[in-house]
């Protein structure tokens, strides 16, 4: 399970700004594709036991996309088949889908 | 008062820049970096018994094994070549750091080739950059032939697959084109050996392939370096 070390790396990254700015974590989002290799859920219990009290996580579970670089066309392979649905090349690029993104965090003063 | 920072970026890309300055640190130093990737008991550590036979009083090598517990990997290889056991106490995969601070202790001073042998597990390694220029996965004929469609990031990451365990093929359902080909409806570009690490029946292939990524790795420059981290092999 390694869910707990990308949410150490995770928060250490969201600590860091929140020191820059003064602030506290409110709220951190991310997304998370089929193939990054992270169980969402299992994300979410990691976040809620390392992360500093009042924080919380908010993910997008986003879609695999995919590009032919042969033809050209882009798809959302069904199964993780990553050949192209058009011309069945298996020369395709992921554009997303294939990472736990860090997408922005929300922080509060506290007066 | 509220604030949104925006990021947009991967949580691994810092970790994933060390990897990259190691990696380019062992090319400076004329070593390629081989990660090896399995389920526990593929066969990882007799691949580079093995792999240290055919290399004896020809090549330098080196080893760094990942293990949740105790330091036998590193025991057995140790009359083989220089082994620095990981032990990473309970966490299932190594990381950039764990790899930096046990080559630091280990300084192998020259070395050809230096192997990471990561912990077993399927999963987890897939999505950690280590620093190696090329990421081998091994399955063994004992597994089954369907683990690419199962474990797809794993696949999706790696330069080559070891079929490991071939002299077990008479007596076991596995398919070693039907794991082919599922591996390169995974990734198409998969290189693949067979090979049994007991007899040597398909080393002296797998010690070639290595040589011939070594030589490539020497003959680039910074700017094109061979990598094999998750950006660069998406393509």
């Amino acid at each position: 399970m390694h869910e707990m070390s990308l949410v150490e790396e995770l928060l250490e990254q969201a600590e860091r700004i929140a020191a820059e700015h003064r602030c506290q974590i409110e709220e951190v989002f991310v997304s998370v594709g089929p193939l990054a290799g992270v169980e969402p859920q299992l994300l979410q219990s990691a976040f809620d036991t390392l992360a500093p009290a009042g924080a919380r996580l908010v993910i997008d579970e986003i879609a695999l996309r995919v590009r032919c670089e042969s033809c050209g066309q882009e798809f959302e392979p069904e199964r993780l088949r990553l050949d192209c649905p058009a011309c069945e090349s298996g020369n395709c690029k992921v554009l997303a889908g294939d990472a736990l993104m860090f997408q922005r965090v929300t922080l509060i003063r506290p007066d | 008062m509220r604030t949104t920072v925006e990021v947009g970026r991967d949580v691994l890309a810092e970790k994933r820049a060390a990897a990259h300055e190691f990696r380019a640190e062992r090319r400076r130093a004329g070593t390629l970096v081989v990660q090896l990737m399995s389920s526990p008991g593929s066969g990882k550590t007799a691949l580079l018994e093995a792999t240290a036979r055919a290399f004896a009083g020809t090549r330098r090598m080196a080893v760094l094994v990942g293990d949740l517990e105790t330091d036998r990997d590193a025991q057995r290889l140790s009359p083989f070549a220089p082994a620095v056991q990981i032990t990473t106490g309970g966490a299932c995969h190594l990381e950039i750091p764990l790899v930096r601070r046990a080559f630091n202790r280990l300084q192998p001073g020259p070395i050809d080739f230096l192997f990471i042998e990561d912990v077993g597990n399927l999963v987890c390694p897939a999505a950690h950059d280590v620093g190696q220029h090329v990421r081998v996965l091994l399955q063994s004929v004992t597994e089954g032939d369907d683990k690419a469609g199962k474990y797809p990031k794993a696949f999706r990451t790696a330069q080559a697959l070891v079929i490991s365990k071939i002299d077990l093929l008479p007596h076991v359902p596995f398919s070693v084109e039907a794991a082919i080909a599922d591996a390169r409806r995974i990734q198409p570009n998969l290189v693949v050996f067979a090979l049994c690490a007991l007899t040597g029946a398909g080393v002296s292939e797998w010690v070639a392939f290595l040589e011939c990524q070594r030589d490539r790795l020497l003959a680039s420059h910074d700017s094109q370096e061979v990598t094999s981290d998750d950006s660069n092999s998406r393509a």
